[in-house]
């Protein structure tokens, strides 16, 4: 299992990484904090690109309950809010679809068929 | 692949030696006449799964086991970089992976990055070829360290 205590790097443009830490690494005595911090520096070693980042230490258990962790964003108070008004990647591989699924059927196509050129997810 | 070399001599049946070569290590013993050996340290072996890991990438991530393992980094859907405690020697390791329980994803496909010798860094990705948080994955890895 993961500990609570994770970190969170935000990026210039405001996207949140996150990195979660295997429950098994504490040590006897070690409170969760102090374990973090420990493996973070070897985090640290491994990922030069996270130093370069804002570092955030949070628990998951205060996550925001949102599926789509690209809309999550760090606010002034230091909690994890959702920006509904982002628009990702998926969403708009997902409306480029609809556009494409809709000119087909316009074409003529059955949705079978157009279902057989416009494979999955729409 | 270190060869067979038991001693040289004729011991007494239920006599022992240890041996070592490298990461290799055996305990010779003399059975019925012959020499024979059960070798150990197998962590220090080629063949090994050097680190494993089952998570999940949804929700608040969740790591529900693993070995060898630091610390898990979701860096974008479907993107995670998997760090290891212990370094590989260089960036010529095998990782693979498999879906989990295929609850709600019932085909994920593991695509890799370049190795670097300190972490897994992976991409997963659904049927349709778009970047995934699994529900539930499995990465496994191995090479020399």
């Amino acid at each position: 299992m993961a500990l609570d205590v994770c970190k969170i790097w935000k990026e210039p443009n405001g996207h949140l990484i996150i990195t979660v830490f295997p429950i098994s690494k504490m040590i006897s005595g070690e409170t969760e904090e102090q374990c973090v911090q420990r493996l973070t520096e070897r985090l640290k070693q491994v990922n030069k690109y996270l130093p370069t980042l804002e570092e955030y230490t949070m628990k998951r258990s205060e996550f925001p309950n949102h599926p789509d962790k690209e809309k999550w964003r760090i606010g002034q108070d230091k909690k994890i809010y959702v920006d509904v008004s982002i628009e990702t990647e998926s969403e708009k591989r997902q409306k480029t679809k609809q556009k494409v699924f809709n000119k087909l059927k316009a074409l003529g196509l059955t949705d079978e068929e157009v279902n057989l050129l416009v494979k999955n997810d729409i | 692949m270190v060869q067979n070399t038991p001693p040289a001599w004729t011991a007494r049946n239920g006599e022992f030696v240890f041996f070592s070569s490298g990461t290799v290590k055996r305990l010779y013993f003399y059975n019925i006449s012959s020499w024979d050996y059960l070798q150990y340290n197998l962590g220090g072996t080629q063949t090994d799964i050097k680190a494993w890991i089952t998570f999940s990438g949804t929700g608040a991530l969740q790591i529900t086991d693993s070995y060898n393992v630091t610390a898990l980094t979701r860096t974008a859907t479907g993107n995670f970089e998997i760090t290891l405690d212990t370094d590989y020697l260089n960036g010529n390791f095998t990782k693979a992976g498999a879906n989990g329980d295929g609850v709600g994803q019932s085909t994920l496909i593991l695509s890799g990055k370049a190795n670097s010798s300190g972490s897994l860094d992976i991409i997963i990705d659904n049927d349709a070829g778009a970047d995934t948080d699994p529900n539930r994955f499995h990465v496994m890895s191995t090479g020399d360290q």
